[in-house]
């Protein structure tokens, strides 16, 4: 270090601190990393897309890594309204109005209950408030396995196994344990200032939570909102046992589509198929940006 | 000893200059504090002497070796942070051994300089101890402990005593001075409250908008502020200013101010003044006396008498002008109204309007 | 007053449908029910019929083979990831979205995005020997010894992302301080990362290692896209297992054993994990 700090007059630019040769191939090496990163994270991505424009043909002939000669959407186009799933020939395009009534009042029903669990549990006394999240927060890293067979008895004997309400159902009660976390969490760094306030102005439980504290959760909503809609959106299992034959969602149409074979695998329409079911988290992740990552790791910030 | 030369140093974060064309010299064994508001540039000059910050012009040298291009640990500095920037999954001892350990200094070594440094600032019993189970003042003994081990003559303090309460601050105040004296090291040190600035400095720098505006002793930043900022950033209450014009006549040079004329005869101007100049004057609120005679230089109201115990502050208003006045309490019981107000002409500071520097 | 009741509903609804569901799939394991629940109480016959099965045996091997590897190849390569992201780099944010877009998807299209690629006779491998590598091989996928690796490393392309966006934000989170008094220490920054920073982000650390054992644990959808358990029962989950005991074959009894096994499992590794928190606090 010495003999290169005597080598260079003072008079050049002081950047020469940066630019020794260690660090240029350290700097390099970084960069190889984060491209060869890239290319992993990417890949799968691309053949995805490059296969679901490619002809029978071309699959069969040509390599993965190969891309389509011309832009062919006619995979998606069949994906879409006419592949073949089981016996059914309709495509997935069934899939995503049922992913749709079923995500609607999963996520709504599961953001309300735990913003509304989330601000009792942090802003009000509850007794035992600490036990009852951790109590809550079990069901959370017990696998569904566990209570699927005995819920499949519960709502069959309320009557409403196989239908839309069991798996919204469902859905809520998977979704509680970390939907109210990330609540409780926000709710708790609220100041009880605020509250107190509102209750010495008269205002009960409910007003303040809906005139009050709910105007204030937009960011944390928007957080539960994304998670909750990934998380339902891409669940396979709880939709196969308890949406019931007619209303099976995307997810589950997919992989059944993939699991039909009839002739010749038909690998450009199982990825168009694919990517269309991917489609709406992706774009979700892509457009929320900064949000998407608060939900993923909202979970880690844990009080 | 280490003495550091800097030269016209400059530094900007894209277009905004944090540094212009800094030069000053700072003697072996001395303790320069580098003082100033926030965003003055001082941190950064502290930044550029470890070597933390890259500089854009300029260079610095120790004893007369250039250091620009070197490296912080290569610089061989001890340096205190505002936060301590203690490893805090280290205990105490390898807190203070683990540089050492990374330069492959010899075990026994690195035990000989810990217990010296633990031994100099009485903090033996906390060497087995990790960070989060000190107290604050605790923690800034051992970073301290972490600059000594490296056996330096240079030691660099960033606003090391602002995370603590007040009389800890006093505390370790007094202890950062009775180790400089001990150690005989060049010590700099930058911070933003003026009363550590003066107690601990042989001289200080102070800085506003990336220049030093006077690098002087305590005494002299005090009692010849050199420009209109550090008169109004030393001091508590700071320094009276009164806007006035001068005038040559053939008394002698006097200003104008208001209704009144202050003689300005016997003023050491360093420029010769010119006539008609508008000027600001200075005058500590110590320096004002309170006079009943029939001729005094200044009539003023008084607007509020604040007892401090030692003293009492008369604030009053003169012209247009609020100024503070530091008398005795039993002086000021019972005022009000309109006062006489004298001073002399060798306690005044005359600055010029238009440079805000001292005349 | 109210508060207490508005939780009533959520308190019923989680009591019932985790703890008492959990409680009665307990209960099914001892009985000897079959296609539908008969409450004879059959002691352990379940458990022993369990233990006597080589697929059980694959299955929960494979949880823990597929859990370390998963849980230990994400978190290395999302820190090392988080740590690249963390030098100035230039396009963060572009490699920011790449890297962690595979969050968003599902299993099932991990799954058939990975299936199609590491396919033996139109994927890689055909690639490979396309350009002249006639002899090489890549056909985990349809290895019954390897196709668990192929699980592995279609799940850590699902979560590696996730652990590079919290460490990264760990990493943030560290004092500039921290790194000016290593440099004036003269401390390298791999000795930095090694020896101070990582070590300070422990809790971080923890929180991923958690966050990656809930998808361990819950693991069923990417095996069923991927190799649907094959060849053979060679890359079978406890998961898989008790659905398809549940669901195809009907033995209630016996998928109850199996899950009152994954229950007990979990068990042990919260309390682990709390005990770990505990000697941590203690320390």
């Amino acid at each position: 270090m010495t003999m290169l700090q005597t080598a260079i007059p003072s008079a050049v630019p002081r950047r020469a601190r940066k630019h020794r040769p260690a660090a240029a191939i350290g700097r390099l090496g970084l960069y190889g990393f984060l491209v060869l990163a890239a290319l992993f994270f990417a890949i799968p991505l691309i053949i995805m897309v490059s296969t679901s424009l490619k002809t029978v043909e071309e699959i069969r002939t040509g390599s993965i890594f190969m891309l389509p000669q011309a832009l062919d959407f006619s995979a998606w186009a069949k994906a879409w309204s006419s592949a073949c799933i089981g016996r059914q020939c309709e495509g997935i395009r069934g899939g995503l109005w049922n992913s749709i009534l079923i995500m609607v009042p999963s996520t709504a029903l599961s953001v309300l209950i735990s913003a509304l669990n989330g601000y009792a549990l942090s802003l009000w006394r509850i007794r035992h408030a600490g036990l009852l999240l951790s109590a809550l927060m079990v069901g959370a890293f017990i696998p569904y396995q566990v209570m699927i067979y005995p819920l499949v008895r519960m709502s069959s004997t309320i009557g409403i196994y196989g239908s839309i309400p069991a798996v919204v159902l469902v859905h809520v009660l998977f979704g509680l344990p970390i939907l109210t976390l990330i609540f409780r969490n926000f709710y708790s760094a609220l100041p009880e200032e605020l509250i107190k306030a509102a209750r010495v102005d008269g205002a009960g439980f409910f007003r303040i939570f809906f005139r009050i504290v709910l105007p204030m959760s937009t960011n944390v909503i928007i957080v539960a909102l994304i998670l909750s809609v990934t998380g339902v959106w891409n669940d396979y299992l709880l939709s196969l046992i308890f949406a019931g034959r007619e209303n099976l969602p995307m997810t589950v149409e997919l992989a059944s589509l993939v699991s039909t074979r009839i002739g010749v695998p038909e690998y450009n329409v199982n990825m168009a198929a694919t990517i269309i079911t991917a489609l709406p988290p992706l774009l979700l992740y892509l457009f929320s940006g900064r949000y998407f990552v608060r939900g993923i790791t909202a979970g880690a910030v844990k009080g | 000893m280490i003495g550091v030369q800097i030269e016209s140093l400059s530094r900007h974060f894209g277009a905004l200059p944090v540094l212009r064309d800094i030069s000053m010299e700072v003697q072996p064994g001395e303790f320069t504090v580098l003082l100033g508001p926030s965003g003055c540039g001082k941190s950064t000059l502290l930044a550029s002497i470890a070597g933390l910050d890259d500089l854009q012009g300029g260079r610095i040298l120790f004893d007369s070796a250039d250091v620009s291009d070197l490296e912080p640990a290569e610089r061989n500095i001890g340096m205190v942070f505002q936060s301590y920037a203690l490893y805090p999954t280290m205990t105490v001892r390898q807190n203070l051994s683990f540089g050492l350990e990374v330069a492959k200094t010899s075990k026994a070594d690195i035990q000989e300089r810990v217990t010296w440094a633990a031994q100099l600032l009485q903090i033996e019993p906390l060497l087995d101890r990790k960070p989060s189970q000190l107290s604050g003042g605790q923690r800034q003994r051992v970073a301290i402990g972490r600059a000594l081990v490296r056996k330096t003559n240079l030691f660099l303090f960033d606003e090391p005593l602002s995370n603590l309460d007040a009389k800890l601050r006093t505390e370790m105040r007094v202890e950062i001075k009775e180790l400089h004296r001990r150690l005989g090291a060049t010590f700099i040190y930058v911070t933003h409250d003026q009363v550590e600035a003066m107690t601990l400095a042989t001289r200080i720098a102070i800085m506003q908008g990336g220049r030093i505006e006077q690098y002087a002793t305590p005494e002299d930043v005090y009692e010849r502020p050199a420009s209109l900022f550090v008169a109004s950033f030393i001091g508590a209450p700071p320094m009276n200013l009164l806007p006035a014009t001068l005038k040559q006549t053939s008394h002698g040079v006097v200003a104008f101010t208001g209704d009144h004329t202050v003689s300005l005869k016997g003023y050491p101007f360093k420029i010769a003044p010119a006539d008609g100049q508008p000027i600001v004057i200075g005058i500590r609120p110590e320096n004002i006396l309170i006079d009943g005679n029939v001729a005094p230089t200044l009539r003023a109201e008084v607007v509020v008498v604040e007892p401090l115990g030692a003293d009492t502050l008369v604030w009053v208003d003169c012209a247009a002008n609020r100024m503070a006045v530091r008398t005795h309490p039993k002086e000021a019981k019972g005022l009000s109204g309109s006062i006489g107000l004298s001073f002399k002409v060798e306690n005044l500071s005359i600055f010029s309007k238009d440079s805000g520097l001292r005349l | 007053m109210m508060a207490r009741f508005a939780l009533v509903p959520s308190i019923l609804l989680c009591a019932i449908g985790f703890y008492g569901a959990m409680l009665w799939t307990v209960v099914i394991s001892f009985t000897s029910s079959t296609i539908t629940p008969r409450y004879e109480f059959a002691g352990l016959a379940q458990y022993v019929r369990l233990f006597t099965m080589d697929r059980w045996h694959v299955a929960y091997t494979n949880m823990f083979v597929f859990g370390a590897l998963y849980i230990a190849c994400s978190l290395i390569f999302g820190v090392l990831l988080a740590i690249a992201l963390d030098q100035s780099i230039r396009g963060r944010n572009l490699l920011q979205t790449i890297f962690l877009y595979p969050i968003a998807l599902s299993f099932i299209v991990t799954g058939l995005a990975w299936q199609w690629l590491l396919n033996p006779t139109t994927g890689l491998q055909n690639y490979v020997r396309g350009l002249g590598f006639e002899s090489f091989a890549f056909d985990w996928l349809s290895s019954p010894d390897r196709a668990v690796y192929t699980l592995v490393i279609a799940g850590v392309w699902h979560a590696a992302g996730l652990v590079m966006a919290i460490m990264y934000a760990g990493l943030g989170s560290v004092d500039g301080e921290i790194w000016r008094a290593g440099r004036v220490d003269g401390i390298p920054r791999t000795t930095m990362y090694r020896r101070i920073i990582l070590p300070m982000l422990k809790p971080v650390i923890i929180v991923c290692v958690v966050l990656l054992s809930m998808d361990v644990i819950k693991s069923y959808e990417l095996v069923v896209a991927m190799t649907g358990g094959g060849p053979g029962y060679s890359t079978d989950l406890p998961a898989k297992f008790v659905v398809d005991n549940l669901f195809t074959r009907t033995n209630i009894g016996l998928a109850s054993a199996a899950a009152t096994l994954m229950l007990a499992s979990i068990i042990v590794l919260l309390l682990l994990f709390g005990w770990l928190q505990k000697e941590r606090v203690a320390r």
